[in-house]
């Protein structure tokens, strides 16, 4: 079974075992789903593989997770069957991640693992990432339709000689379309930005004001954490040495 | 980790790798790469009288000088070759060799001394968290003393210096540089090659250690010189080395190799340039650049048969403390040495993903012969398929991303996540010593 198929086929499972539980779906990506359960905000990371389950890149995604485990108030990992029997229970009841093992072949979904639920910290939400995270999946999008629109243009070319003038006309006018809908994109995703922004500066922050000065001054007193370490599964599992 | 614990860290961890070549040390804040020196000490004794009252006192006392120092007192020093010391042969320092010991002290005071003036004015420097990074074969002595070594330098900034130190085995550095939680990492250097299976931490019962390496490379090149009417040249290292690297290949099939290149040696032939009057030129002895690259992988061909029964080529077992260098043992062998002595149920994971380091690993296929020559990663994947069919489509073997500085980054990483709360155990040979 190809990635793609094995992939599309755990979301589906998942999304019948929401749709049990009275879940609401917020967003639906392809490798992950956010739920609403009453207040909880839950981030489900759907984590399958093609051929062999590959624990090291299971543990860098988990590491990635924990990251972010302050933004959700459950968060969970969801993989195979299989999979599941891979993973180190102590070390994600100890991040609050939960598991939801998938079986593929019976297209049944079952919590092993509970995530406790957690208050978010809004205020924690790293701006800058944010922005960055935006403008990378602005530039991804954008990269993919002017790939596309050069694509068309070449081929509008090399049809130019022996193409009705009419056909060209009609296509530009897709092309032009399909511009202004790559600046909707954008217009939406600045106004994005600009709400998050407001949220974090109006809401909890001002509540927070005093711990939110000590981190800034806590913060300008730490070095930046160098690129090589980051994303590095060794540092959870180094960390975890104090538990033994 | 604790958060101030962390943020802590990220200030005052301190890396140091001891390669035979090379010391590369610094702290995290240096970013992604270290700095470095010669791992080389000039000891100063034997020194005229009149070039005595030109060195400082304080280094006269220490009598010994590393860095950009050595040159300078090259020149003034009588016998300079007995005295001009690389502390470290193949990653290991004799118990007994004073003069090593005190080059290495020197390394380390040289190394701190160049941060410890700017990081002594902040007030929240309660010294470094010192990650010292040794070859996987180093005795349990030389961490010892390794130890000591910090002490002593610590002592002399008057205890601000070192909050604590730990040691970690270079492969292992390797590995969490690489982001493999479990692998095997195979270590090729001049005089010996490591193979170190990893588990979430090194597995010390699965290390196996060959006699050879870069050294073995550069004596067949020297024999092969020999034999091509080049045995003047012979005598000098560095024309081996510099013939070395530029003739030396890979072979997919050694046998093959070699018939193909007697059959078509015009297409084999080299000519290397060694100085603006010397050129080296292989057209009928061609045939034998695929011995240089063999020689790592597997010395137990029949080809090197009469080289080591004349006795121009010594490739012999060692016991060094209570370790067997095995000499003739190839690399597929090694490997699945060291993997049946892993537990079993991750055997196959450890098997299948293999990192390769060392300069003894850095070979190229020049242009028009990819047919019978490869790179290392191919060969150790080429090997392992002939032994281990089954994994064949599985092997995941790579060289590492940047050789020459993955040591430290994986030291520095080590020094940062490691909890200051585990203590130094020496069963398991990890944890933070200190002595305040």
């Amino acid at each position: 079974m190809s990635l793609l198929v094995t992939l599309d086929r755990a979301r589906n499972i998942l999304k019948k075992w929401i749709k049990e539980r009275n879940l609401i779906i917020e967003e639906l990506e392809s490798d992950h789903l956010i739920l609403r359960e009453g207040d909880n905000t839950v981030l489900v990371k759907i984590i399958v593989f093609e051929d062999l389950p590959d624990i090291d890149e299971i543990n860098r995604e988990i590491t990635v997770l924990a990251s972010r485990r302050s933004e959700y108030n459950k968060m969970y990992i969801a993989v195979s069957r299989d999979v599941a029997h891979l993973l180190d229970g102590k070390l994600l009841k100890k991040l609050g991640i939960g598991v939801i093992a998938i079986d593929l072949e019976e297209g049944e979904a079952r919590e092993i693992l509970q995530s406790p639920a957690i208050s978010r910290r809004v205020a924690e939400i790293d701006v800058s990432r944010l922005e960055q995270d935006l403008s990378r999946i602005v530039r991804r999008i954008l990269d993919s339709e002017l790939s596309v629109l050069r694509r068309e243009i070449e081929e509008l070319k090399n049809r130019a000689q022996d193409s009705a003038s009419g056909d060209v006309l009609k296509k530009l006018e897709k092309i032009r379309e399909e511009i202004e809908s790559i600046w909707n994109v954008i217009d939406r995703l600045k106004i994005e930005i600009e709400r998050l922004k407001n949220t974090i500066s109006t809401g909890e922050v001002q509540s927070t004001a005093t711990s939110s000065r000590q981190e800034a001054q806590q913060q300008s007193d730490t070095s930046p954490v160098p690129d090589f370490i980051k994303d590095n599964p060794w540092v959870q599992i180094l960390a975890n040495k104090n538990v033994r | 980790m604790l958060a101030d614990e962390s943020r802590y860290k990220l200030k005052y961890t301190y890396a140091e790798d001891f390669g035979t070549g090379y010391f590369k040390y610094g702290p995290i804040t240096l970013g992604e790469r270290p700095k470095m020196i010669p791992s080389r000490g000039l000891i100063l004794r034997d020194l005229p009288e009149s070039i005595k009252m030109l060195i400082p006192k304080s280094v006269l006392e220490r009598g010994v000088v590393v860095g950009d120092d050595v040159s300078k007192y090259l020149s003034s020093i009588r016998e300079a070759a007995r005295n001009l010391k690389q502390p470290l042969k193949d990653g290991i320092i004799r118990r007994d060799d004073e003069d090593a010991w005190k080059i290495v002290k020197e390394l380390v005071r040289f190394g701190f001394s160049q941060f410890y003036p700017e990081v002594s004015n902040q007030p929240d420097f309660r010294g470094y968290y010192t990650v010292i990074a040794l070859s996987a074969l180093a005795p349990d002595y030389m961490r010892e003393r390794m130890m000591e070594i910090h002490k002593e330098v610590d002592e002399e900034f008057e205890g601000r210096l070192i909050a604590a130190v730990t040691v970690i085995d270079q492969p292992f550095a390797v590995a969490i540089a690489e982001k493999a939680v479990t692998c095997s990492v195979i270590e090729a250097g001049h005089g010996n090659i490591q193979v170190v299976p990893i588990s979430y931490g090194p597995i010390r019962e699965g290390i196996v250690a060959l006699n050879r390496g870069g050294a073995e490379a550069n004596a067949i090149t020297r024999e092969i010189l020999k034999d091509a009417g080049y045995g003047d040249l012979a005598r000098d290292e560095y024309v081996v080395e510099t013939v070395k690297r530029q003739i030396g290949l890979v072979p997919k099939n050694l046998k093959e190799a070699i018939k193909k290149a007697r059959e078509d040696p015009k297409r084999f032939a080299v000519k290397v340039k060694i100085g603006p009057l010397v050129e080296i030129e292989l057209v009928e002895h061609a045939w034998m650049r695929f011995l240089i690259g063999e020689i790592i992988f597997n010395p137990k061909h029949e080809e090197f048969a009469s080289y080591i029964q004349t006795g121009r080529l010594v490739i012999e077992d060692v016991v060094v403390g209570d370790m067997v260098f095995y000499g003739e043992m190839d690399l597929a062998e090694a490997l699945i040495h060291s993997v049946k002595k892993t537990p079993v149920e991750i055997q196959e994971k450890i098997v299948s993903s293999i990192i390769l380091s060392g300069g003894a690993f850095n070979w190229q296929v020049p242009q028009g012969l990819e047919d019978v020559a490869c790179t290392s990663t191919e060969k150790i994947k080429i090997m392992m398929s002939e032994r281990v069919p089954d994994m064949a489509e599985r092997l995941n073997v790579r060289m590492v991303k940047d050789p020459q500085f993955s040591v430290w980054r994986g030291a520095i990483i080590y020094g940062y996540a490691l909890p200051t709360s585990v203590k130094w155990n020496e069963k398991y040979k990890e944890g933070w010593y200190t002595w305040k």
